[in-house]
Parts: C-alpha cells; structure tokens; sequence
C-alpha cells in the first residue's frame, strides 16, 4: 500500500471515529444534561427545566468546545460532571425549603445564583492552582477520603435517581412512607433502568454502544409500549411518566436567564459549605482524572496547563448557572481507544450539543421521566460499586471503614462535615500507622563503620575490642512526636542491655527530612537520660530548623555538657575513635601499671598484624631510601598544598611524617576530608598512573615530612633501576590494597 | 649504632644509643637474641639517646617483646625523647609497649 494510500484510509478511519464519538457522546450527554436538571431543577422549580436544558446544553456545548482546543491532551472530551451536579442537588433542595416554594422564579433565581457562584469560585480555584503550579495537591488527597468522596457522591445520585424517577424524596429511614407514595410502576422502571444499565457495562464494559443503544432502545421501547396499551402522549404526561410539558419549540428559545434582583444572597451564601464542598471535590476529581488520563494515553499531561483551561472555561460557563465541568475520563477514555485522539472529536461533541439547543426541545417531550432519573440511579450505582463494593477487596479494613464513615455521615450530617472527618481520621491512621515505622535504619559501632582516618593495626584492633562502647544509629524519614519518643523507648532499650559498656551514643541524621518542635521534647529527655547514665551523645547532620528548635529550647552543649553537634559523619567517627582510643589506653596504662597482663593478651592478639603492617612499613622504608636520588624530599607545613582538585598531577607522593587530608572537591556548601593519610601513605596515584585529574585537594594537617617522585624522575627510575621498580609497584599494590579493603570494610580474604 | 647495658637485680638494662634504621636493627636483634639466649628474661630499653628508629628497628622491638613475654620474661621501654614517642605515637607500639618516663618507674614491678 502506497504512503497515499495509506494516509487516506487513516484520515477515512479518523473521520468515522470523530464521527462515531461525536454521535455516541453527543446523544449520552444529551440524556446526562435532562438527567442533571431533573435532579436539581424538576423537584423545585419544574416550571424552568427546559431553560435549565438550554442552559446546561450550551454551557456542555462550551466546555466540550474550549477544552477540546486549549487542553494538554487533544482528544479531551468534557463535560457537566455528576459530582457537583450531585451537591448542586442538594443545594437546591435546601434553597427550596429555605425560600419560599411558591415563587418559581425566585426560586430559579437563587439555584441559578449559588450554582453560578459555585462555578466561578471552582474556576477561579483551578486557575490560581494552575498560575501557581500546584497541580499536584492532589496527592496529598488520603486514598480512602477519596474513596469515601465518590462513594457519598454516588449515594446522592441514586438517591436523585430515585426521586427523578418517582417525584418522591427517597429517605432511607424512611423507607416505608417512601414506598407507600411513589408509583410502583414508575420506581420499578427506573430502578430496573439503572440496575440494567449497571449489569449491561460490567458484563461489556468495553463496548461504547451499550449505554446510547440501552437509553435510545429503552425510550423507543417505552414508546412502542405505551402506544400499543393506547396511552397517548397527553395520557403519559399527565400520569407523571414524561418529563413534562416542554415548549414545541427550539431549545435556544427557551434560554432565559434569571432576575438577579430576585436572588437571596444571604440564603445563599448559608450553603459555603456545599459549595465548598463542590470546588474541593471538582479540583480533586478534575485532576484524578487528568492523572487517569496520562494512564490511559501513556503520557504525561500539563497538568498546570489544564487547570487553567478548565479554570477559564468554567468562568465562562459559571455566566449561564451551569455546575462545574470537567475532563470526562471515561469518555475520553472511550474516544481514545476508538481512534479518536485529537481535537476535532471534542469540537465535534460541542457542536452535536449546540445542534440540540438550536433544533432539539421537542424530542425532550418524549423522554421518560424513568429514563431522567435511571440515569443518574445508574451512575450512583455504579459509583457505590466500585468505592463501596470492589475498594473492600483492595483496601485495608481500617482505610475501607473511613470510606463508610464518610457516606454515613455525609447521609446523616452534611458534605463538608463527612469529608471534613474523613481527613481528620485518616490523619490520625496515618500518625498512627507512621509512628509504628522504625526510624532506625541500622544499628552500628566503631567497628562496622570507622572514619577514613588511618590509624595503626593497634588502634584499629582496639576499636575492634571495644566496639559495644559505641552505639551508631542510621536515622531516616520525618522524626515527630510519635516517632520520637519511640527512638527514646529504643535507645533507652540498647542502653540498658549494654550499660556497662556503651559510652557514645551517635545518632546519625543525614537522612531525617525534618524534625517537628514536639520531637524535641523526646529529645530532651534521651539526651537527660545518657547525661544520667555518663553516655556522650552525638547528634550528625542536625537539619537546621531543628537545631534552632534545640537551641531555643536550651538544648546545647552548656547545658548538656555530653551532647555533641557535628556536620558530617566522618568528623563524629574521628571524634568518637579518639575519645574511645584515649580512655581505653589511658585504662590500659593504669592495669598494667597494676600488675594486670591485659597489655601481654592484647600484644599476642594482635603480634601477626602487626607484624605484617611493619613489613610493608619497612618496605615503604627501604623503597624511599634506595631511590633517594629520584625523589625530592619536602618539608611540609601545616595548610601547604600537595595537589588541587581538577589540576593535572602527575607526581606521587610518599608521607613520610605529619598528616595530609584530602578534601571534597570546592564549591561543596562546607569543605568536608574525606580521608586522611599519615605516615606510610601514598597519594596523587590516580594522577601518576591513570593520568587522571586530582579528585580532591590535598592538604597538609600536620607538619611533617613528603617525598615526591616526579613523573619524570620515576621514568627515568625505570630505565635505570627495573628491581627498584619493581619494589615500588609492590608497595603501591600493598599500600592501596589496603585502603581498598578498608574503604570496602572487607577485612579478610 | 652503639648498645650498653647494666643490670639491675635479675633485668637487664639495655641503652640503645645512636640511630635504629634498616642497616643497623638486624646488629641490635642480634645482640637482643644473644642477651635473651644467655637467660635474660626482663629487659627494660633505655632510648633517651635514640636518635632514629625505623619501622624495621620497631619490628626488632617487637620480635623480641613478643618473644621474651612467650617464655614468661618482659619487655619495657623508657624515656622517649619527643622524636622517638612521636614514632610510637604514630605507629601504635606505645600501646603495644609499657612505656615509662623513667628508669625507676620502669623497673617497678616488672
């Protein structure tokens, strides 16, 4: 097939899939929008449903339009979404009740307002998240508040469904009077409606025909039906059985808006927290199922992008009092998986809605009031299903009780206040859950991690021996109260099993995120228990808001003589090893002096490692003393520099006596050693046989005593002196095998 | 390199004088190892005239340390100059080593 060929038949397949979606969405949402002025309008003020229709059609037609332009992903198909049509619901009964249900045109008024009002305030709400890129709140949104949100949404709608269907208010304590009122035949439709529905899109849950076939087949059928049984349209109005007595007209006709001197402000603003409740639930939802769509795309979305558009949009919409409209997910879903991926499809939607308001009106006449109420029972359903009925298999009992609490109390206290104590709650888990996580990473002394000193074989082997007197904690994540005084417990825990023994305490916290002020409390009393026990404490890598805290609390080495605050752990090794080597020599000494054999037992322990450090010691030694003429011999002051890091250094040099330090490169906030090297080291190798660039500075600490072979002279040593090499290149092998088994903390083998 | 040495009561005083490097330690080991073979088990090293001592003459000290605390005898050393302590400092033996200010202090008890 030609690259012509081929193209054409993609654009053929693409203008029957733009097609298909625009003629599938457009005849669903047609029916969603009767459905949603139904719920919110039919059971008030039905006197204005069909300006609501022309309304909510022009403001979908809007939306559909707009996002389908302006958003990140260009197959978006959007719409008046459930979850605030549900609120929006309940805000009109209240209103209704509130004001007086005699006037229709107040009352239109007042529903017009607050749902205008909660539209604008969701608008503006998505466009300052969007200008200050906070799309990402979402995530801090608890699973099963979220959960519990869907689920109670879900209720509304059905419990909607049922009144749309019936004309009577569905109260589930009520039960009985419920069912002594409605019309037996007209619940069972719509129940049979939306159960059926519910059933058909689980067992196809991937056909996009079954809900517009089941809607256009169940009014056809209805019709087909009533005409057989002789009832005329008339006889159907009449019985409560169609929507109601709608202009013979065009949609457009009927678009009036509402005298705004007429609106209650106050009885208004008394509902903030349902609408409220409206902009949290549409920003969440908005951006759930932006996130659902980056799943099913494959793709990352502008989220911030997005909030904007949707921001704007609905600012726009807000003007003809339609609810809070969004990306629809599973629409979109749906367009994409049939090849409908690019803007046209939303444009196309928005035009088949504006197509209606134009010439539709008429065919609303005939929609069965069972169909209008199904309809959202079917959504309820099915959001009650997959938040209340399939989220128990995937979630803990704990987290699924939240989700019920949440339906329950918005069923019997209010919205807000059912999402207000979901937070609430799961807060208090996630405390509660979080504090039972370990801080402790592990568990250390001074013998599985050691400072990058070089010590003798005897220090280190003394360190080894005395490793219990040091106790080394790894700490990470968030340290607040709860997880705090759990440290203390822990701490207090090892100190007692080894009292006789530990002597340091470091705690290292380079991994901590941060420290909350009732953390400091624990603390304070860890660091009073050691000082009780003559334990030091040393706090690493302290963050810096929480060292303010101790600070202001008193918390500092005045008043704690044994605590210690360094910057890196290296440093508080160094420190730890010299107080642990200066106590254990010092009580040595005084055993020995005692007559004690404890120095003979230490002397045979560790005569053969010793022995074989003075080996290569002797053959550092020898090695300098043969190639005196090829090395140059320096005097070293304390702060002279050997190398510096990023120079080309090809010299080698061999500490004799004093100290050199080598330091992280600069530019680091705080200039840190890394290692440090006494006598019988040998640095700048890197340099002087892989020609690399110096890696760090090197300094010297102590005064003392370098030789430095040359690039040069060491060439002119190997042509000279092969055995003299020969010895050198053993005594670097050894030298930095040695560093190499202590930097990987292998000591055999 | 030049070795003295006198008694005291059952241990050998031993004044090591001049400088103990890779020539010199084997002369040192030599005459420690005849000492210790003739049945001298405590030696108490004087090195306040050490000038030098390498990692080889510490390597003598140690063999002969080790070997003489083996057969039930001791070692001990005294009066460093600040030359010779740094080197011990460094090289760990002052722990290894019971080290003295003195003559007096070093003989006590051994």
């Amino acid at each position: 097939m030609s690259d012509v060929e081929s193209n054409r038949k993609g654009s053929g397949n693409q203008v029957l899939s733009n097609l298909t979606a625009m003629g599938i969405f457009g005849v669903l949402n047609t029916s969603f929008v009767v459905s949603y002025v139904s719920l919110i309008f039919t059971p008030s003020c039905p006197e204005y449903f069909a300006t609501a229709v022309a309304l909510f059609l022009l403001g979908g037609c809007i939306v559909s339009i707009c996002l389908a332009s302006f958003s990140s992903y260009a197959g978006t198909i959007s719409m008046i979404q459930d979850v605030p049509v549900a609120i929006a619901a309940l805000i009109a009964a209240s209103l209704a009740t509130i004001l007086s249900n005699d006037n229709p045109q107040m009352l239109f008024a007042n529903i017009f307002a607050a749902i205008a009002l909660s539209t604008i305030l969701t608008g503006t709400s998505l466009v300052l998240l969007g200008y200050f890129k906070l799309g990402n709140l979402v995530r801090f949104i608890p699973y099963p508040v979220m959960g519990g949100f869907l689920a109670a949404t879900g209720w509304l709608l059905f419990k909607g469904g049922l009144q749309v269907s019936t004309d009577v208010t569905f109260d589930i304590l009520n039960i009985g009077n419920f069912l002594s009122q409605v019309s037996l035949a007209q619940l069972l439709c719509g129940v049979f409606f939306g159960v059926g529905l519910l059933l058909l899109n689980r067992y196809f849950p991937s056909s996009m025909f079954v809900m517009p076939g089941t809607i256009i087949g169940s009014i056809l059928l209805f019709l087909i039906v009533s005409k057989l049984m002789g009832y005329s349209t008339a006889d159907l109005q009449s019985s409560g059985w169609l929507l109601g007595s709608l202009p013979d007209e065009a949609l457009w006709k009927s678009t009036e808006f509402p005298d705004i001197s007429l609106v209650n402000w106050g009885a208004v603003l008394t509902h903030a927290g349902g609408i409220s409740t409206i902009i949290v639930l549409s920003v969440i939802s908005l951006l759930l199922n932006a996130t659902g769509i980056e799943l099913i795309a494959g793709r990352d979305l502008d989220m911030n992008r997005d909030l904007k558009a949707t921001g704007f949009t609905n600012i726009a919409i807000s003007f003809l009092g339609a609810p809070a409209s969004y990306i629809f997910i599973s629409q979109t879903a749906l367009a994409t998986r049939i090849g409908a991926k690019k803007r046209t499809v939303g444009i196309l939607h928005g035009l088949f809605l504006l197509g209606i308001f134009f010439v539709g009106g008429s065919f609303l006449t005939f929609f069965p009031k069972f169909i209008a109420g199904g309809l959202p029972l079917y959504l309820g359903l099915s959001m009650l299903w997959e938040w209340l009925v399939d989220l128990r298999k995937s979630m803990p009992k704990v987290d699924y009780a939240i989700v019920f609490l949440i339906v329950l109390i918005v069923e019997f206290v209010g919205f807000l206040q059912g999402i207000g104590i979901g937070i609430v709650v799961s807060v208090v888990i996630f405390v509660f859950r979080y504090s039972s996580i370990n801080i402790i990473k592990n568990v250390l002394d001074v013998a599985r991690l050691r400072s990058n000193k070089d010590r003798p074989i005897t220090d280190q082997r003394l360190l080894d021996y005395n490793k219990e007197s040091s106790l080394i904690l790894q700490l990470h994540g968030f340290i607040f109260f709860g997880t705090a005084n759990s440290l203390y417990e822990q701490v207090k825990l090892m100190v007692a099993e080894k009292k006789k023994n530990i002597q340091y305490v470091v705690l290292d916290m380079n991994l901590v995120q941060g420290i909350d002020s009732s953390a400091v409390k624990s603390f304070e009393k860890l660091i009073q228990h050691l000082e009780k026990n003559t334990i030091s404490l040393a706090l690493v890598s302290l963050p810096e808001s929480a060292y303010q805290l101790f600070d202001v609390n008193g918390i500092d080495n005045e008043h704690y003589p044994r605590l210690h605050f360094f910057r890196s752990m290296n440093e508080t090794l160094e420190w730890c090893e010299d107080e642990i080597l200066v106590t254990e020599k010092e009580k040595m000494q005084q055993l020995q002096e005692d007559g004690s054999h404890v120095g003979d037992e230490f002397l045979q322990a560790v005569f053969g490692d010793v022995m074989a450090a003075l080996e290569l010691q002797v053959l550092f030694e020898t090695v300098l003393e043969k190639a005196g003429k090829y090395v140059e011999k320096r005097s070293v002051e304390e702060g002279d520099v050997l190398y510096k890091q990023g120079e080309e250094n090809s010299d080698l040099f061999f500490i004799s006596r004093g100290q050199v330090v080598l330091f992280e490169p600069e530019g680091e906030s705080q200039k840190q050693g890394v290692r440090t090297l006494g006598p019988w080291s040998i640095t700048g190798e890197l340099g002087a046989f892989l020609g690399y660039h110096a890696s760090h500075d090197a300094v010297v600490t102590k005064n003392g005593v370098v030789y430095k072979l040359s690039a040069s002279e060491r060439e002119k040593l190997e042509n000279e002196n092969q055995s003299l090499m020969v010895d050198l290149h053993k005594l670097i092998i050894q030298v930095l095998g040695g560093q190499l088994l202590k930097n990987s903390g292998v000591t055999d083998g | 390199m030049n070795i003295e040495t006198r008694d005291e009561n059952d241990i050998k005083i031993i004044y090591l004088i001049g400088e103990m490097d890779t020539s010199t330690s084997p002369q040192v080991l030599s005459e420690l190892d005849a000492l210790r073979n003739s049945g001298v088990k405590k030696m108490l090293l004087n090195l306040e005239k050490l000038d030098f001592i390498s990692s080889a003459g510490l390597r003598v000290l140690l063999a002969t340390a080790q070997q003489l605390k083996a057969s039930g005898g001791d070692l001990r050393v005294c009066q460093l100059n600040k030359e010779i302590k740094e080197v011990f400092d460094i090289s760990g033996f002052s722990t290894l080593l019971m080290v003295f200010d003195n003559e007096a202090k070093g003989i006590l008890g051994m």
